[in-house]
């Protein structure tokens, strides 16, 4: 459809590529004094990217960037509050490391939830 | 009858290895491992290419599996019959409880929740103190038998990998031909005409993703016995992003193309790996050239040469 | 009088500020072609697809043989015996004209939760397959996959599909769309031999072929049914010439 306009999609479509991972390096520039750099470093950021496009509503980019916030504070204070909630309820040792593991856990629960209530994202790109 | 000539000419290549030069330690481990993931890709090829769901979910599977051998054997049970059982029984029942929710989305979501349900199970895996936490849990020895040392027996581990991995394959190729298998072709083609027939897909879908999970813990189940190790990176979502790597990259076009794909990646990977340490630059180039350039995966090959 | 297969009891939908279906009630009785006719944008398509299952309605009832289908979702009415076939041919393209329809035989056949035995190798399923093929005149192309068939014998197998199913109503939403001159002759063939045994609610565009086959007719304009009465009638009705047939007549 778009093409009958007189666009070239190839090079429309390499274009956003490209842009895209333009924009990802200067978040790599970013991170790099604050985080260990690693060759694994993406992996982590990779899947959580994706976990905010989802939540967000694919195609919204202010839903990316809402998303990205929430998905950032249930991340890091997950993480940081979890294990000491835990110790409410557990030893100190194991507490620390399921505390861990469900702070980590969250996002992917919050995730879950949302696609389950949410199918289409918390704030979906208007269609058309 | 033509379609089972490739199938059986794997079987007798893989039944015939350890008598022609395979034999040593290294290289039975590694077939068996090989076998191990053929199986896994298998029961993820029914969900991606039977049924029409991209799982990137499908290494919690294989990980509720191996820690059914964990947990029994700290309580001390070693008998791989019962263990078989329980790997396959958990595994099915947390295909079922995280299914029904993840079979009522599809396309990208499906994938991401899965993924976030395999993430939730690899999180957890790490959590259990008990079994240790990240740092995983050595078995003291391979389960037994009916009683039985065998599987400690690395031709009869082979065979026993070997003839499970064959009846996996069986079992998938079985289902597809089936009418359960018909209807789950139908709701992958068209869910609309599948609905207006009077099926439900929901049904029908979420009961493979239940079997598809129960393989999955079966080869955990195999996996953990033949590394004699287990640990929550057994979970992690790369794993889960190889198989479907396997699954595509031997092609989706038939479950045979799973099998291919494992047994090729994890093989490759090994040689490779023998030659260079930095064989990641190879490998990575030639999976980009096969999926470029090879559209029904591995498994197509034969045909493409046909055509000429 | 014999309890209507269908009953639509004053249906109604709107899409935003815009109500495409208004107040419309009919019934169809066993063995009765009745055809809907009307402008484009006139509502068929919702009609069908409130009707089928796809879309709820926001006012009034839909009746199966006198059972409130209204809440049901489209596979449920499929097994209460109703068939549609799609204005665009939405069939299974990978598999063959055969197993197309075998499948539909196969839902209203035991349980499909059967997981050892090759469906295609199921003598019951593939006979009446093969019968439901035969009647729509696909009998000869039974082992082509759907994808390699031509339009006019994919709207036929559309047709053998539905009739495969046994259903109590047959929903056919625009039958010949798309039909060229000689596979309109043969489809409005193979519909008039399915009068009297099918009840059969007809949208369709191609006003000759609705005359000839319909046993009634209703109009739908604005989403409202303007008239509903015999071919004649509706022929004669001044009211139908004016706001449809006048371009046509």
């Amino acid at each position: 459809m778009v093409a009958a306009l007189g666009v070239d999609i190839r090079r429309l479509f390499m274009l956003v590529f490209g842009f895209g991972a333009m924009l990802a390096g200067f978040a790599g520039v970013m991170a790099a004094p604050i985080l260990s750099v690693e060759p694994g470093m993406g992996d982590t950021v990779l899947i959580l990217a994706f976990v905010v496009i989802v939540i967000g509503g694919i195609g919204s980019i202010r839903g990316a960037f809402l998303a990205a916030l929430i998905v950032g504070l249930i991340e890091t204070l997950g993480r940081s509050l979890m294990p000491d909630l835990m110790r409410l309820f557990l030893a100190p040792s194991p507490a620390r490391q399921v505390g861990a593991s469900l702070g980590s856990m969250l996002v992917y629960m919050a995730m879950a939830l949302i696609l389950a209530v949410r199918p289409r994202g918390l704030f979906p790109a208007r269609a058309g | 009858m033509r379609s089972w000539l490739g199938p059986l000419l794997l079987l007798a290549l893989l039944a015939a290895a350890p008598f022609i030069g395979f034999g040593q330690g290294w290289a039975m481990t590694l077939l068996a491992r090989a076998m191990i993931l053929a199986m896994a890709a298998v029961s993820l090829w029914l969900l991606v290419g039977g049924a029409g769901m991209v799982s990137l979910g499908h290494a919690a599977m294989l990980g509720i599996g191996a820690y059914a051998v964990v947990i029994l054997d700290d309580a001390r049970v070693t008998e791989g019959l019962v263990v078989a059982a329980v790997a396959i029984g958990a595994a099915a029942r947390f295909a079922l409880l995280t299914g029904a929710v993840a079979v009522r989305t599809s396309g990208v979501h499906f994938i991401m929740i899965t993924l976030a349900f395999g993430q939730m199970a690899f999180f957890t895996a790490s959590s259990l103190a008990a079994y240790g936490g990240d740092d995983g849990y050595t078995l003291y020895a391979r389960n037994t038998f009916a009683g039985t040392g065998w599987m400690e027996d690395r031709v009869a581990f082979h065979f026993l990998c070997l003839g499970l991995l064959a009846a996996v394959y069986i079992k998938c190729r079985v289902l597809m031909a089936s009418r359960f298998g018909r209807v789950l072709r139908a709701a992958r083609e068209n869910p609309l005409r599948a609905q207006a027939l009077g099926f439900a897909p929901y049904r029908y879908q979420l009961t493979a993703y239940a079997i598809a999970g129960g393989i999955g813990g079966l080869a955990g189940m195999l996996l953990a016995n033949a590394t004699e190790f287990v640990a929550p990176s057994f979970l992690a979502w790369q794993r889960s992003g190889d198989l479907l790597f396997m699954v595509i990259l031997g092609g989706v076009a038939s479950p045979l193309g799973a099998v291919i794909g494992a047994l090729s990646i994890v093989l490759v990977e090994e040689w490779l790996a023998e030659l260079t340490t930095h064989w990641r630059m190879i490998f990575g180039p030639l999976l980009i050239l096969a999926v470029l350039f090879l559209r029904g995966g591995l498994a197509g090959i034969p045909a493409m040469f046909r055509r000429g | 009088m014999a309890e209507p297969v269908l009953l639509l009891d004053r249906l109604g939908k709107r899409f935003g500020g815009l109500t495409v279906t208004d107040d419309v009630s009919l019934a169809i009785r066993p063995g009765e072609i009745h055809a809907v006719i009307g402008p484009n944008g006139a509502g068929k398509t919702t009609l069908i697809n409130l009707v089928s299952g796809t879309l709820r309605p926001d006012a009034g009832r839909v009746l199966l043989s006198g059972r409130d289908v209204t809440g049901l979702p489209l596979a449920r009415r499929a097994r209460l015996g109703l068939a549609r076939s799609f204005q665009v041919s939405s069939l299974l393209p990978g598999f063959s004209a055969l197993e197309n329809a075998a499948l539909a035989v196969q839902a209203r056949s035991g349980s499909s939760f059967r997981f050892l035995r090759p469906a295609a190798s199921e003598r019951a399923l593939n006979d009446q397959a093969m019968a439901a093929l035969d009647q729509a005149g696909l009998g000869a192309r039974a082992d082509v996959p759907a994808a390699a068939l031509s339009h006019g014998e994919r709207r036929q197998l559309e047709l053998a599909v539905a009739l495969a199913m046994n259903p109590r109503l047959l929903l056919l939403d625009e039958p010949l769309a798309g039909a060229g001159p000689e596979e309109t002759e043969r489809l409005v063939t193979l519909l008039r031999g399915l009068k009297g045994r099918y009840a059969i609610l007809l949208v369709e565009h191609d006003m000759q072929a609705v005359f000839a086959l319909a046993d009634r007719i209703s109009v739908l304009l604005y989403g409202r049914i303007i008239a509903s009465d015999l071919p004649d009638a509706i022929r004669a009705d001044p009211a139908v010439r004016a706001a449809y047939l006048g371009e046509d007549a």
